[in-house]
Order: structure tokens, then C-alpha cells, then sequence
């Protein structure tokens, strides 16, 4: 509860100012760091200028925009599989009672707890064996293991929260289980579909380990990968006016998708959370 | 047993329905996990085509002592317990902080609601380069400010110094997930009846007296849960000690020894033996994390 | 003609069986309403017979053909549930149609049809609207619409009322027996936990307890004829006075009937069996007559005015309770002593096993 006195409520707001100081000064100071160039980098200053130099450099001197569009390539691919194969099985999962369904429920929860680095030796091997290092589907399939199991997770505590009648009113409406499930389910499912979404696209989008390890070439890097990866002139001048320029480009979107669903984040958060 | 059509109609959907998600997770996930297990045994290199299996050599053999002898893991393993013990610690009683004031309805607050999401939103890499640019030792914000609130006698080079570098990482982990923490507090404190405040507010409980004797036992279960789950994730930490120090061993966690020894010394055998006792320790605590959670979660679904 | 029957229908979850064996033929076009406690399985056998739930033991057959494998749209049934489940995306158009549109239908004979169902529903104005933004009756009518119009055999209605206020009811109620008398052919099924809506709506009741069929009759059968101590005591509110009874043949004829001390009265009834057997007494609270001479001396511990009538609650000696209607014209206070009469046309006797003694006057 808010405290009463005037001490208290001074305490509060400060606490309050501190938190929202401790979340976006870091990536204010980014921006402001962005517009710097040369030997502007060198002095600690904190109201931004309007330098666009290592917007351009970024693009000019790397296939910058080529990493983001792979970035973007295989966030929406990764996306768009993960939530139709996730709906489906989340209505085997929520609405059907088979046997092993706990074994199985509990065994996709397991793999979200995978550590990464465990699948990696294996994974490197299959996608080289399929011909697909080096290139956007390898990576596509190897974000399954961090995207699939949550969002099946996610979208199945969603789906079991839909009244029981709305399905057998279906049936009697002579309704097949696809049809319930594109018809009648999918069109309730869209909150809960977008931030499933949004989740699986964050994670893809900010995907590090099999992105660098599984891509070689400069062209086929996505833009995680591009900006740890970023280097100078020389080898120990880093450029970190084109590094803060390419964090800002890629971290703008996703503020901007974070604070519009915001609450449907926190939604889907939760509920992959709290249940489990 | 007369099953109706209709029932044979669902179980038969289901199936259907489950099939592509199993194919795509045994496919991304069982069969190369399956793959390291073995490759733990064997003396693969990327190198070489060849390998043959060896045993628990990788592990242990008395040659060379293998990784249960290998300093540098031991470090990479130590380097993980205290990243994860100290992060998830910090980050937890500052997620209840924050998530205590955030429940306090005040102007602006959807504002700052959103703020607090920024940090979570931010992919690793990015605030990895966006912290170590604050923490340059020559042009950084932190050792400026450190020095003229006179905090500071001299520029720390934190990154370089091994006392240092550790406890930056743990400090950006701590503002890049203490919201999540928080929001999950926040859910489940939005979700106690307000009355209970009300009822100790008539009483003249002190407000520190109701949030540990009514509200953090209420909280606890949620609480609970996100902090194992943040455990176990921390326990796996790759990008941020990557993208901050690369290889360095004084911050080197267990992920980072599989992948140095898998793909920069080809050494798959000896990586997948790595890698394969970390899965081994995530999958020994998730076994127990699932085993006393059970009941809650077969609760979760019909 | 037989529309439907059920015969020694089982059904099972698990261990636990909910429905033991039932058998009951409803005849083309009757109002038959499924009564009885909650957890009496009434509920379940509606799904039962819907294609819901599968029948674990025994048959199930629709115009003469077993239906058991069959899902539900494909047994002629259709169903109004207790939520309505209303499709909350679609509008009221869509609701309706929705089961026409699976079946790919030719889009103008949709149109009509379900046009011609809003029309009787007087649910035209409302077309275009989401569920949400429609009362509860008009939703009601909605869920009701959507099962006219798939024109089924079998209507089923689960507990549809029972989200409705008070006031709603009543008049849904009417609406419902105005849809019996204007599909004289369809068969209606209804489940209900409220007597009032039994005994108003029904061509026959079926009351149910812990799974099985404790009494199947017209409304005032059940009222006058209760088979058993459960019927009896369910059906009519509030409930009937049951009294433990000594019984032996009278030698003037009749039943001499002993409440305990100083409580006796012959009773110009008879019985098929011993009346020995008889253990129970029972009498409903409007049938009870104060009378000077009565049989039954109690004294008075409360008085309940409800305007048009009145409820005394008493006690006799033994210690055994009872409520006596009135015609609401109050004279007897607490502490008063008075006597009833027990008129032998509307006594009920039950046997030890709660079985109703059949008894007849003389």
C-alpha cells in the first residue's frame, strides 16, 4: 500500500525513479553513444547529438542489413511453425485425455529445460549431414528446441482455460476436431496466440549459440551474431559507435512490440510460468 | 467397450495433431541430444572423420585425467554455481522489490510497468556490448561516474581483471532479468485478495510484519517456480560471458568450456563429454524440481 | 411408437459407476424432464444419450436404430447448454448457422433457414450482434435457435435455465412449453434440478438418485403416488412429514397406527402385505388438518408467514418434527399446543425398505 507520510511518499517515488533509471538508462546511454563518432566516443556526455555516420557505416562497411533481414527470416519462420505445430498438438494436449499425455506434457516441459550446448554436437552433425550449415534453414530447425516447447507449454494452459460446452456444442453442431479447433478455438486463441508469438520471436530473434556456431560467412549471420562479432580497423580498436548504432537498430523493434502487447506478454509469461 | 465414434474421432485427431510436433522436437531436439550423449564416449573430431568409442576416457582416464581432472572445467563449473547463486539471489529479492512498489497503484504506473520491461526485452548480445561499453576501462560511463563521485580512486579495468570481470556479469544479468522476476512477482501478487491488506491495515500490522507473515507465504508458491526455472536457466548461461569476454577463462561457464572444446579445438568427443554432464546436472534437478511439483502439474492440464 | 430408448444403459469413469443400468422408452414428441439431486447422474445421462460421453454398457437406440458408435450430429439430436456456449466470436447469424455451414449447404437455403429461425425466436433485430451483447434471455433464445435449426429428432436442454434471475425464468419457462406445443413432434429432454420446472414442463418426470431411476411418471402421479420415500420426499415443498409408525391390523378394519406414547389412530386404510411391515408415515405439509380431535398433538415452535399461506413448524412428544401448511390465517403462536388430523386419502405408508405400501381406503 501506498505509505502515508509525506517522508514515505517521497521515499516511494524516489524508489520508483530509481527503478525506472536502473531500466532504461543502460540503453539510453546506447543511443546517446550511437550518435558519437571518433574521438567524441572518448568523453562521457549524456544528452545525445544527431550524428547519423555509424547508422550508415554499419550498412555500408558490413552486409548489416543482410543479417537483419536473415534475423527477420528465421524469427517469422521460426514463429510460424512453432505456433501451428504448437496449436495442434495443444488441443491434443489440452482437450483429448490419451494415455502418456502427463508423460508427455511433462517430458516437453523437460526439453524447454535443456541446456543449449547439450543438443550442439548432435546438431552440428545432422546439419551438416543435411547440407544445411551455413544457411537459414539450419538455423530455423535448430531454434525448434527453444521455441517449440514453450509455446506448445504456453498455448496448451491457454487452450484448457476455454470452456468445455463451446467444444461440445461444436460436436453437436456436427463439428470435427479440426474444425473445432480452426472454427471455434483458434479465433478465441488470438490474444493468447499473440503472445505465444511474441515470446517465440523474442527468443528467436536473440538467438546466440546455434547462430554462431552454425553459420560462417558473414552474409549468413543473423544480428546477434553480427554485433558480438563486429570488429574494427584494427584488432583492438573496437568500434563501438557502429556497435551501439547496430544495438539500437535491433533493440528499437522489440521495445516497440514489448511496450504495445505488453500486458499479453505478461499473460503469457505467467501462464508458461505459474502453472508449471 | 463401446467407444463412440466420436471419441475415436478425437483420439485419432490427437494423434494426428501431436505428430508434426513430436517429429519436429525429436528431430530437433531427441536425436541430436542423443547424439552428444554418445559422442561423450567416443573420440570424435571435427577434424577427423573417423572415431571410435573410448569409454568414460573423456571423463576419466589416467593418461591424461580427462575432464573430471581438467582444472579449467572445475573453474567453468565453479564460474556457473556462483553466477547462478548469485544472480538468481539478487535478482530475486530485487524482483520482489520492485514488484511490491509496482503493486502499489500510483500515476504513471502502466508507464513504469513497461520501463521495467526493456532490459528483458533487449536481446543478451546487446546488453553485453551495451554494459561492456559502460564498463570500458579507458571511455566508460561507470568508471567516469565512479571517479568524479570521487567512488573511485583510478579507471578499474573490470572486464580485464578476473576479481571483477565475474561480478560485472552477474550485475548485467541482474538488470537484464530482474523484470522478469518482478512481473512474475507482480502476477501473483495481483492475484491475492485485497482484503487480507485491508484486514491487517485495521489490525495495525506493521507493513514489513504483513509482507513476511501474509505476503510472502502466499507468494511463495509462484516465487518458487520462477526461481527454479530462472536456477536452471542460469545454470546453462552462454551469451552473455560469450559476447562480454569471449573465451576468457576467469568467466567461463560450463556452456562456454563444451563449445570452446567443441567447435574452436574440434574436440567433439571431449565437448559432448561437457556437454553432456551439464545436461546431466539440469536434467537431475529438473527430475526433482518435476517429481515434487508433480501434483501441481498434472493440475494444469484436464 | 417408440422414438427412444434406453435399455440397462451403464456408463462408468474410471472405477466409479455414475449411471447403474437404465431403462426408459420415451415416446415420438413427449417433454420428459430428468430430476433429481445433484450428482444423481441425470446430468451425465443427457450426455449420454447426446453422443457426449460414451456409454459404457448397454443400448441406446434412436427411431429404432442403435446409436451407440454414433457421434452426436449424426444421432438427430441437438443440445441447449447450461452456459449457453455460445460461439463468442460469431455473430447471432453465425451461431445459428454455424452447423448448417459445416455440412457446406447451398448458402441461400442457410440464409432461409436460419432467417426463418430468428423470425420465430423474434431474434431478427439481433442478427448481426455478438453473444456479448445480448441478455441472458437473448441468448437463451440464440442457443435455442441453433438447435432448431439442424430440425432434430431429440432436443436435449441441460439445466438451460438455472443462469437465468427469478424473474427470467418464469418467463423462459413459458417460452420452452411454448416450443413443446409448437413442435409437436420433437422430443424434448431436459434436465433440471428445480421441481417447480419438473413439474410444470413435464409430460413425464424421471427422478433420479445416485444413478438410477427411482420413479418415472406424469407430474401428479409423482405428487399423489410417489413410489418410494426418496420421490416422496423430493417431489412438493416443503417436503413431506415422515413420521416412524407401529402399524397393526385394526379389529374394527383398517390400520391402527401408533406414533408412540398416547399417539394412536386407526386409519381406514389397507395394504397388500403384513402391516407389520409398514415403518413410515407420511403426510405433506398441506394435507396435515388442524382439528381438535386430531390424531396428531404437538406443540408449536415457530410460525413461518409466507402471505398466502402459512407453515407451522411443531413437535410431538417422541420429539419428531413437523411442518403443516396453513391457509396463512395464523392464530397459533409458540408454545401453543395443537392437534392435526391426518386424512386418510392423502396418507402415504412406506415399508422398511422405503418402498411405498401401496395403501387404498376402504
Amino acid at each position: 500500500m501506498m505509505p502515508r507520510t509525506l517522508a514515505g511518499r517521497a521515499g516511494f517515488y524516489a524508489f520508483i525513479l530509481v527503478i525506472m533509471l536502473f531500466s532504461v538508462f543502460p540503453f539510453y546511454y546506447a543511443v546517446v553513444s550511437s550518435f558519437k563518432t571518433g574521438s567524441e566516443l572518448f568523453e562521457v556526455t549524456y544528452w545525445p547529438t544527431f550524428n547519423m555516420e555509424n547508422y550508415v557505416s554499419i550498412f555500408t562497411e558490413q552486409p548489416f542489413g543482410r543479417n537483419i533481414l536473415n534475423s527477420v527470416i528465421v524469427a517469422f519462420a521460426v514463429v510460424a511453425i512453432s505456433l501451428t505445430l504448437g496449436v495442434l498438438a495443444s488441443y491434443a494436449l489440452a482437450r483429448v485425455s490419451f494415455r502418456g499425455r502427463g508423460l508427455l506434457l511433462v517430458t516437453i516441459l523437460a526439453v524447454s529445460m535443456f541446456p543449449q550446448v547439450a543438443v550442439l554436437s548432435g546438431m552440428f552433425e545432422m546439419i551438416r549431414v543435411l547440407g544445411m550449415f551455413n544457411s537459414l534453414p539450419g538455423l530455423i530447425l535448430a531454434n525448434m528446441v527453444l521455441t517449440l516447447p514453450f509455446t506448445v507449454w504456453v498455448l496448451t494452459t491457454f487452450m484448457t482455460e476455454l470452456p468445455k460446452e463451446l467444444e461440445e456444442a461444436a460436436f453437436v453442431d456436427g463439428a470435427t476436431p479440426l474444425q473445432v479447433v480452426r472454427r471455434v478455438f483458434l479465433p478465441l486463441m488470438g490474444p493468447a496466440m499473440a503472445a505465444t508469438g511474441l515470446l517465440a520471436f523474442i527468443v528467436a530473434w536473440n538467438e546466440f549459440l546455434f547462430a554462431l556456431t552454425f553459420t560462417l560467412s558473414n552474409e549468413m549471420r543473423t544480428v546477434p551474431v553480427a554485433i558480438a562479432l563486429i570488429t574494427g580497423a584494427t584488432q583492438y580498436e573496437l568500434p563501438w559507435g557502429n556497435i551501439m548504432a547496430a544495438s539500437v537498430i535491433v533493440t528499437v523493434p522489440l521495445i516497440v512490440l514489448v511496450l504495445i502487447f505488453q500486458r499479453r506478454i505478461v499473460a503469457g509469461l505467467t501462464a508458461g510460468a505459474v502453472k508449471g | 467397450m463401446q467407444g463412440s465414434e466420436l471419441t475415436r474421432a478425437k483420439v485419432r485427431s490427437a494423434l494426428v495433431f501431436l505428430a508434426p510436433m513430436l517429429l519436429a522436437l525429436a528431430l530437433a531436439a531427441g536425436w541430436p541430444l542423443g547424439r552428444t550423449l554418445w559422442f561423450a564416449f567416443t573420440d570424435a573430431s571435427l577434424t577427423d572423420n573417423g572415431y571410435s568409442f573410448i569409454g568414460f576416457e573423456n571423463f576419466w582416464n589416467s593418461e591424461w585425467g580427462g575432464l573430471l581432472e581438467d582444472g579449467n572445467w572445475w573453474q567453468a563449473v565453479g564460474n556457473t554455481l556462483y553466477f547462478t547463486f548469485v544472480s538468481v539471489a539478487l535478482e530475486t529479492v530485487l524482483g520482489v522489490g520492485i514488484a511490491l512498489a509496482l503493486d502499489v497503484p500510483f500515476r504513471g504506473r502502466a508507464i513504469v510497468r513497461a520501463a521495467v520491461l526493456i532490459p528483458w526485452a533487449i536481446p543478451t548480445v546487446v546488453s553485453a556490448k551495451m554494459w561492456g561499453w559502460m564498463l570500458h576501462d579507458q571511455f566508460g560511463l561507470i568508471n567516469d561516474l565512479g571517479m568524479s563521485l570521487g567512488l573511485l580512486d583510478q579507471p578499474v579495468a573490470w572486464m580485464a581483471n578476473s576479481a571483477t570481470a565475474l561480478t560485472a556479469i552477474v550485475a548485467v544479468d541482474v538488470w537484464k532479468t530482474t523484470p522478469f522476476m518482478a512481473l512474475l512477482v507482480l502476477a501473483a501478487l495481483q492475484m491475492l485478495p485485497r482484503d487480507i491488506y485491508e484486514a491487517a491495515r485495521i489490525d495495525g500490522i506493521h507493513p514489513v510484519r504483513v509482507f513476511f507473515r501474509v505476503t510472502l507465504p502466499l507468494i511463495r508458491p509462484a516465487l518458487m517456480v520462477a526461481v527454479i526455472f530462472r536456477g536452471l536457466d542460469a545454470l546453462r548461461a552462454f551469451d552473455l560471458m560469450y559476447a562480454m569476454t569471449a573465451n576468457n577463462e576467469s568467466t567461463m561457464t560450463m556452456s562456454v568450456f563444451a563449445r570452446q572444446q567443441l567447435v574452436d579445438f574440434q574436440d567433439v568427443g571431449y565437448g559432448s563429454a561437457a556437454a553432456a554432464l551439464l545436461f546431466v546436472m539440469v536434467a537431475v534437478l529438473t527430475a526433482a524440481v518435476l517429481t515434487l511439483g508433480r501434483v501441481r502439474l498434472t493440475g494444469g492440464a484436464r | 411408437m417408440t422414438e427412444l430408448s434406453l435399455r440397462g444403459l451403464r456408463k462408468s469413469f474410471g472405477g466409479h459407476e455414475a449411471i447403474h443400468g437404465v431403462d426408459l422408452d420415451i415416446p415420438s414428441g413427449e417433454f420428459v424432464v430428468f430430476v433429481g439431486p445433484s450428482g444423481c447422474g441425470k446430468s451425465t445421462l443427457l450426455r449420454l444419450i447426446a453422443g457426449l460421453e460414451d456409454i459404457s454398457a448397454g443400448e441406446l437406440s434412436i427411431d429404432g436404430a442403435v446409436v451407440n458408435a454414433l457421434p452426436p450430429a449424426k444421432r438427430g439430436v441437438a443440445m441447449v447448454f447450461q452456459s449457453y456456449a455460445l460461439y463468442p466470436h460469431m455473430t447471432v447469424f453465425e451461431n445459428i448457422a454455424f452447423g448448417l455451414t459445416l455440412k457446406r449447404r447451398d448458402k441461400a437455403e442457410v440464409d432461409r433457414r436460419v432467417r426463418e429461425v430468428a423470425a420465430t425466436l423474434e431474434l431478427t433485430e439481433l442478427l448481426e450482434r455478438l453473444p456479448r451483447e445480448l441478455s441472458g434471455g437473448q441468448r437463451q433464445r440464440v442457443a435455442i435457435g441453433r438447435a432448431i435449426v439442424r430440425q432434430p429428432k431429440v432436443f436435449l436442454f441441460d439445466e438451460p435455465l438455472s443462469n437465468l434471475d427469478a424473474s427470467l425464468r418464469t418467463q423462459m419457462r413459458g417460452e420452452i412449453a411454448n416450443l413443446h406445443e409448437r413442435l409437436p413432434d420433437v422430443t424434448m429432454i431436459y434436465v433440471t434440478h428445480d421441481q417447480v420446472e419438473a413439474m410444470t414442463l413435464a409430460d413425464r418426470i424421471v427422478v433420479l438418485r445416485d444413478g438410477r431411476v427411482e420413479q418415472v411418471g406424469r407430474p401428479l402421479e409423482l405428487y399423489h403416488q410417489p413410489a418410494n420415500l426418496f420421490v416422496a420426499g423430493f417431489i412438493g415443498a416443503p417436503s413431506m412429514n415422515f413420521l416412524a409408525v407401529q402399524v397393526s391390523a385394526a379389529a374394527e378394519g383398517g390400520l391402527a397406527c401408533r406414533f408412540g406414547e398416547g399417539l394412536e389412530t386407526t386409519l381406514p386404510l389397507g395394504i397388500g402385505g403384513a402391516p407389520e411391515g409398514v415403518k413410515t408415515l407420511g403426510i405433506r405439509p398441506e394435507h396435515l388438518e388442524e382439528h381438535p380431535e386430531g390424531a396428531l398433538a404437538v406443540t408449536v415452535e415457530r410460525v413461518e408467514n409466507l402471505g398466502e399461506s402459512h407453515l407451522v413448524h411443531a413437535r410431538l412428544p417422541g420429539g419428531a418434527t413437523l411442518i403443516a401448511r396453513g391457509s396463512g390465517a395464523v392464530e397459533a403462536k409458540a408454545g401453543a399446543k395443537l392437534r392435526y388430523a391426518l386424512p386418510p386419502g392423502h396418507v402415504h405408508l412406506f415399508l422398511e425398505d422405503g418402498r411405498s405400501a401401496a395403501a387404498r381406503q376402504l
